[in-house]
Order: structure tokens, then sequence, then C-alpha cells
């Protein structure tokens, strides 16, 4: 962008905004230019903060007259590099926009501006609606809800209620051009109660990754905290056992929470999780984390996993209204577990050996100890993830990364997660580098057993378009061309690749 | 340039989540800069990202608000409590290593340049001749370590020392160090700046300078304690001298460490009751820094009539009062907003005055006081232990 422009785009930003909410400090542009993830950075041309509606809608119709590129941007932990701004521009930062529009305890939902935080919302149950709660992600407090829902984010309560988009009951949207528009009931009432009846034009905006517009309200369903919970983790030797018993544990609705995991270096690896096992991992992990120093960081930059079968987790979380029907789901749990393993080698870990319940740890911390943390999240059929999974391990093995991968039921198994993970160590190019490798083949492997990525990066929408029906594609296009014609929306992303 | 080993160590590892934003578990905000200017460059994270671009050379020291987003931290260390992934804390490490990057890049604030040549010339951070430095003890017949040499120090500290508004907490510690029959003494004008506000904006070297001189004048005087008024010269002395691996032959205390040591050993009893409604701030530097909570709680406590309301945000979760890390010299606006972003949360608790235990954190919620007009009593908690021995009950 040539000076001048850039010069008179800085005053009629600071006009909309205040001079003291735009920025194209070096530093602060720098800060807006990666992510937690490998993602190679980009640099925005402005950081801008609006404090409205209003004036998000100002800086559309500059950015849409000027053909300017906006990212819309929350707090940037999305881990699928999706804030970066590929083609520059205006980061349109929108934390300062961080109310509670309303609080619905009857109908049991929230309505809420972008910069309202999963921190925000659980100092609000904790001190105001203990019988509340919502379906959290493993993320830090300073996510957004609105990020998260229009992400097809997943929350600890999705084996009942899907993902957290699947649960967003309404929306206003600036549109790249300008307009405000309200969709779900409370385009035609007072009401932020529902989406359906009416043809559902949320759809417009979610999964589109910031490309077709600006989300500055959301509404999001409410779920009940239940008095009585346990959580239960069972390690099991063997990827297809483990997710066999997954998916067919999601299907009885019996637990808030399955999940199924392996995370090398973790709990799951042990043989024999008594306490003084459970102890000396801990102890190691906190080895591990000592490693990471410049002198001895060599000493895991590269990990060859010895051979055996992987040992995975199954967590089960049962909530309850009374004690009696928690022991009556426990009982029924148990039977499940027994029937479905009785020719598996499995260990069900003391209750509690796993750190505090659940709800104690949400919002979630300390996820990327060496400062990078990325992964290929998918959703897919339940049914093909241990064929996917015998897959996929050896990439890692392949790029001597070490294998991580979560799996979760969505609405009582129709569909599932499917998320390879990787922790890694930012200050090493080489490890770096072979992260990257490793996650563009993991995601292509992915795709060939019909899992499609969620907070897909750039890389990953482009190969989605180049095998994707090529109607689906055009469809794509033209929906983006409707609502963007100027592309200005976080360019680079979804609809804006044909493959 | 060369990066100091905590920057390279330390700044590849901020994973960007962004936990040092809030307190853990109250989820209420916690970095003074973050919180006002929303930047992401004013947040902790920003400035590990900063630090990482220095290194990669992406970035320069002259670079345009680079030493604005670095000393606008007040290094209160609310960021390395909350983060989960840098364990132990390394945060305020790397801004402190990103300082010294910048002094010796010949990059100073202009208001912090001041502040040194006053340490240079003066041996306090307040540009204030020397020679008044033992002026607040006028009068009160202490005795001179370097004369007549005593079993305890008491250090006054440059601000107690020289702001003439700031006079109570000196003279109230002292009253009651000598009624519990405390062998004690001064160094008068012979007193020099702790160093610490030297080293936390990067001025390494003089900070180095004090350090060694106070070491030896406290080794030579031969005390056995050494009490100290002010949060910030403390954790100073308890925490940074160490590292020059110079023999201390003496023990380092806060006013309230040594104050509760002495109740406990029943050689304070507080007879007079004072009738009082309060809410205690954990500075900084003697919380986060030093881990002492619980001794100037014991005090309060043991006061007949005091009556110790919580502010939600206490303890390791405390609010920065935000004089420090230079930023009371630098940025003194955004000083106060952050005390008064305090304030509020002590009026909040229906106290009638806010409780301290520094002479940083006092000034600046007096100045934010005066500047937005809250109606709030400010206290040392020695003033407040000294009216309890002096009153009947």
């Amino acid at each position: 962008m040539n000076v001048e422009v850039k010069e008179r785009v800085v005053g009629e930003l600071e006009k909309i905004v205040g001079d003291e909410n735009v920025s194209t400090s070096r530093p602060e542009l720098y800060t807006y230019s990666q992510d937690i993830t490998e993602h190679e950075p980009a640099w925005p041309d402005f950081v801008v903060m609006p404090g409205s509606v209003e004036e998000v809608q100002g800086v559309l119709r500059l950015a849409n007259r000027e053909k300017i590129p906006v990212i819309p941007y929350t707090y940037g932990d999305n881990v699928g590099g999706l804030t970066i701004p590929l083609k520059g521009g205006i980061i349109l930062d929108l934390k300062r926009m961080d109310s509670m529009i309303e609080f619905n305890e009857e109908d049991r939902y929230i309505v809420v501006e972008p910069g309202f935080t999963f921190g925000d919302l659980r100092r609000l149950f904790d001190t105001k609606y203990p019988h509340l709660w919502y379906s959290f992600p493993g993320a830090p407090a300073s996510s957004s809800l609105i990020s998260n829902a229009l992400l097809n984010g997943f929350g600890r309560l999705t084996n009942i209620v899907g993902t957290n988009a699947d649960n967003i009951n309404g929306i206003e949207v600036v549109l790249p051009t300008g307009e405000l528009v309200k969709i779900g009931s409370c385009s035609v009432t007072s009401s932020w109660c529902n989406r359906a009846p009416l043809p559902d034009l949320i759809g417009l905006f979610l999964g589109w990754q910031g490309t077709t517009g600006i989300v500055t309200k959301i509404s999001l369903q409410l779920w009940p905290k239940y008095p009585f919970k346990q959580t239960q983790t069972i390690i099991i030797t063997g990827i297809r056992p483990a997710c066999t018993l997954a998916r067919k544990l999601g299907r009885t609705r019996i637990c808030e929470i399955v999940e199924c995991w392996s995370f090398e270096r973790t709990e799951a690896n042990a043989d024999k999780l008594d306490e003084k096992t459970i102890e000396a991992f801990h102890k190691e992990e906190e080895r591990q984390l000592r490693v990471y120093s410049p002198e001895e960081e060599r000493a895991r930059a590269t990990y060859d996993r010895p051979p055996g079968p992987d040992k995975m987790g199954v967590v089960l979380k049962v909530a309850a209204d009374s004690e009696d029907e928690l022991k009556a789901k426990l009982d029924l749990l148990d039977v499940y577990i027994k029937k479905e393993l009785k020719d598996t080698e499995y260990n069900i870990l003391p209750i509690g050996s796993m750190g505090p319940p659940e709800e104690e740890d949400l919002p979630a911390k300390g996820n990327a100890p060496f400062g990078g943390l990325t992964w290929v999240g998918t959703m897919g059929p339940t049914s093909r993830w241990a064929d996917a999974m015998e897959d996929i391990y050896p990439v890692y093995d392949k790029y001597r990364l070490r294998r991580a991968a979560v799996m979760v039921p969505f609405r009582g198994g129709h569909y599932g997660m499917l998320r390879l993970v990787e922790q890694f160590y930012k200050g090493d190019p080489d490890e770096v580098s072979r992260v990257k490798k490793c996650m563009q083949e993991i995601m292509n492997v992915a795709l060939d057993h019909g899992f499609v990525p969620y907070k897909a990066p750039y890389w990953a929408v482009e190969e989605m378009m180049r095998r994707g029906d090529p109607n689906w594609v055009e469809l794509m296009v033209r929906v983006k061309k409707m609502l963007d014609p100027n592309n200005i929306m976080n360019p680079g992303r979804y609809g804006d690749t044909r493959g | 340039m060369d990066v100091p080993d905590v920057v390279k160590e330390w700044s590849a590892r901020c994973a960007q989540c962004g936990e040092c934003r809030a307190f853990e578990r109250l989820f209420l905000p916690s970095c003074p800069p973050g919180h006002k200017f929303k930047f992401t460059g004013y947040f902790p994270t920003g400035r590990m990202m900063i630090g990482r671009g220095l290194q990669e050379g992406v970035l320069t020291i002259e670079d345009d608000d680079v030493l604005e987003r670095l000393y606008t931290c007040t290094a209160c260390k609310a960021c390395d409590v909350n983060c989960g992934n840098l364990l132990g804390g390394h945060i305020v490490d790397v801004i402190e290593g990103l300082r010294q990057m910048a002094v010796s890049a010949g990059c100073t604030l202009p208001a912090h340049q001041i502040m040194i040549e006053s340490l240079k010339k003066n041996d306090n951070v307040l540009e204030r001749p020397k020679e008044e430095r033992g002026d607040w003890a006028q009068g009160l017949d202490l005795k001179n370590l370097a004369e007549d040499g005593a079993d305890v120090a008491f250090r006054a500290g440059c601000m107690l020392s020289f702001d003439s508004d700031m006079r109570e907490p000196a003279l109230a510690a002292l009253k009651l160090l000598r009624t519990a029959g405390v062998d004690v003494g001064i160094e008068g004008k012979d007193e020099t700046c702790c160093g610490g506000r030297a080293y936390e904006i990067g001025q390494v070297s003089e900070f180095t300078k004090y350090a060694e001189h106070n070491i030896e004048a406290y080794n030579s005087a031969g005390v056995s304690t050494v009490v100290v008024s002010c949060a910030d010269g403390v954790s100073h002395l308890k925490l940074l001298y160490p590292k020059l691996n110079i023999k201390m032959n003496f023990e380092v205390l806060h006013l309230v460490e040594y104050l509760d040591r002495l109740i406990q050993e029943g050689r304070i009893n507080f007879t007079g009751k004072v009738p009082m409604r309060v809410t205690y701030h954990d500075p900084c530097h003697l919380g986060r820094y030093a881990g002492v909570y619980d001794a100037p709680r014991n005090i309060l406590h043991n006061i007949p009539g005091i009556e110790l309301v919580e502010m939600e945000r206490s303890r390791e979760h405390s609010w920065c009062c935000g004089a420090g890390g230079g930023v009371k010299q630098a940025y003194p606006e955004f000083s106060i907003w952050t005390a008064q972003e305090r304030i509020k949360e002590a009026i909040d608790t229906g106290a009638e005055a806010l409780v301290t235990c520094c002479p940083w954190c006092e000034r600046n919620f007096k100045d934010a006081i005066k500047e937005y007009g809250e109606n709030i009593e400010v206290y040392d908690i020695a003033e407040i232990a000294a009216q309890a021995i002096e009153q009947e009950g």
C-alpha cells in the first residue's frame, strides 16, 4: 500500500474509531502477524479497535470503498492461523466490544459481543448462575464465545449438544458493504431464543472464517449444570478397541463427555497407572518442561517412537441430578465397558487420579508449554476413526514427532471430531518445518478417510476446493461474491480460492 | 545486538494464548497496560512477541513504540502468576531483559534518564539533594549505624525519606520498633537507593553499584537484620542482591514481617482500639515477588477495632497500584489510572480506608485520589499499628 493512501486511510480510521484505537506501529503490527501455530507470519497494515457496531460499519464501508482487506480478530487463538492477514490490510480487533447484551435465565441463552470471553461467562456462572453451564472448550479463558461458535468449535458437552455452532440462536452481523443484519428469531421478534423455523441464513456466516461479514452479537444456548458428576478414565491398549468403545458409549448418551485421546508422554502411556505411577508421570512432565532450555532442546527436538501398541485414554464424564441417577448411570456404563472390552487389555484409573473434575479446569490452561500448538482438526464419521488413525499415526513417526490425537463423538455419535495435535517448540526451525509438513500430510490422509477440516488453514481450504464438487466450489464463490463484492473479508480463505 | 539469554530462552516459548490477561479462577483483568490500552502489544504476550521480533531482527529497539510497549509494563508479575505454559514465571524476566537490551542500545525514555541522572548525582530516584536523606528522622534521637552500631537497621527508602507527605509511615515504624525494645539504627544521610528501580528499567550497572554498596554498608555495620519499609526495596534486597554472590551477613525483612514476628514474640501488644473497616492492598513486590501475604493480615487482625475486608483481587491475584517498573515516572497518567482502578475496587468493599505497606503504592493511591476525587483514606499499615499502641483500649 503506498504511503499516501495509507496516511489517508489512517486519518479516516482515526475519525471513525478515535486515534487511540488505530495503530500502525511496527511492534504492534508484528504482534498480530502470527499466532500459536506453525503458519508463516504475514503483517497487517493497520490494527483497528472499534468500540461499537456503528464503528464496525464505518470501518467496513471505508475498507470496501478502498478495497482494503479486513480480518476480524478477537483473541487470535483459533489454532488455524485464521487471523494471520494473508494479504495485509486491517486487523479489526473486536475485544473492546465485550458486553453482555442479555442473559435470559428462563429461556437459557446469552447474547454477547465478540470480546466477551469464556472467562467472563465462567465468572457469571460462578457468581450468579451456579445452576447453568456452557459447553466450554479446552481453550484459554481469554477466548471469545463468538469466535468459537462461528468456527464450529467444540466444547465439553459435545456428545449431548453438538458443536457450539449447533447452539447458536441468532446473530447480528455487519455485511462487508456496511449494512447491519439480524438473523434468527431476533430478526422478526424481540426474542433471541431460536433460529428455526426461519430459513437458516446463519449458515452464510458459520464456518466461513470471517470471510462474509463481522458478527457483532450472538445468542448462544446455555445448559444445566448438574450437581452430581463423576469423571472416569480408562486406559486401553490399541487404537481400534478404544475408538469402538468411545463411539458406542457416545451412542448411549449416558455421558456428557466422551473423549478418546492419546498423547505420548502423558498418563496414557503408562502400563499400570496406580497412584505411584501417576505421580511419576507428573514428575516426568516437569522434567520435560525443564529440558526445553536452549542447551538441551535438541534432546527433545526429534522423537523416535519405541515399538509397541498405542495406549489410548477414554475419558467419560457422567452428570446427574441425584446420587441415585449418578449411580444408575455409572452401573450402566460399567456394563457397557465390560462388554465392549472383554477381549481387550484395559485399566480403569482411580477416580480423581487425573486431576480436578473437568468443570474446575475450564476454561483450560497450559496447552502449549513449548510455545507452539497446532492441529488438523476434522469432523467426520466416527465409524472411520480407527482406520484413519492407523494411517495417520505413521505420518507422525515419519517426521519424528510425537503422536497425539483426540476423538470426540458429537450428538450421540452421529458424527465426531478427529483432531491430530502437535505441541512444538517455536525456537527450533527444523522442528517447525517438520510440523508443517506433517500437518499437511495428515490433513490429506484425514480427507481421504472422509474427515473434513474445521478451522481449516488456507492450505487446507485450497485442498478442499481442489478436491470438492466443482458446483459446490462455484456456489461458495458466488455466495462470497454476493456478500463481499470486493473480496475484502479475510481474503485468501473460503470463497477466495478455486483450487 | 546482544540478546540476553533470558530473552533467547523464553520469548520463543510464549504461546500467545492470552492466559496472562486475566487472573485464573477470578477471570478478572490482571494486566494494567493491557487492560487500559487493549492492543496486543501492551499485554505480556505482546511483549514476549516483541522479544522474539528483536531476536529475529524483524524489529529493532529504535522502531517506533517499541520502548513504549516495553516500559508501560509495571513489572507487577501478575502475568507470571497466570501463565500456565511458562511454569515458574519468566515473562517479567524477559521484559527486564528487553529493557537491558534497550539500555545497551542507548535507548532510554527521557523520564528515566532524569531518574538515572538523579541516582548518579543524589543517590536517589526522586531528584532530591542527598543531604536531605536523613531529615525525616530529625529529633528522633536515633542511633546512626556507622557511628553507634545497632542490631537492626531500618531502611526508610527513597520515597519515605524525601517525600514530605510520606513521613508518617517511617515515623510510625520507628515508634513501633522502639516500643518493642528493638535496638534499631539508621544510616541517615548515608543511606542510598537500593538500586532496584534502576534494575527494573534495564540499568543493571547502576543497580549493581548500589547493591554492592548496600551489602558492604550493612555487613560493615554488623547488623543482624535489615528492616525495610518499602515493598520494592525489600524484594530487591531479598531477591536481587543474592544474585551478586556477595555474602550478606544479615537477614532482610519487610517491616510487616518483622512486626509480625514481634507480635508473635509478645514484644508488641496492641492495647488501643482503632475502629475502622479497612481493606488491604498487597504490593506486588511484597506479594507476588517475595511471597509475603500473611504477615500484614496477621498484624491487622491483631489490632482491636480493625475490620479487614478483602478485595476480590487479593494476595497473588492483586491488581497492581501502577507505580512500579518505572511507569510512574514515564507514564504518570496511566500510572494513576491503574491506581484508580484499585481504589474503585477498595471502595466497593465498603472499607473506610485502603491499607498497604509500600510507600510507592501509597503515594500512587494518594495521587489518584487527588486526581479522581474518591472518598477513601489511604494508610501504611505501620500508621494503623502505631495508633493501636498510642491509644488506650
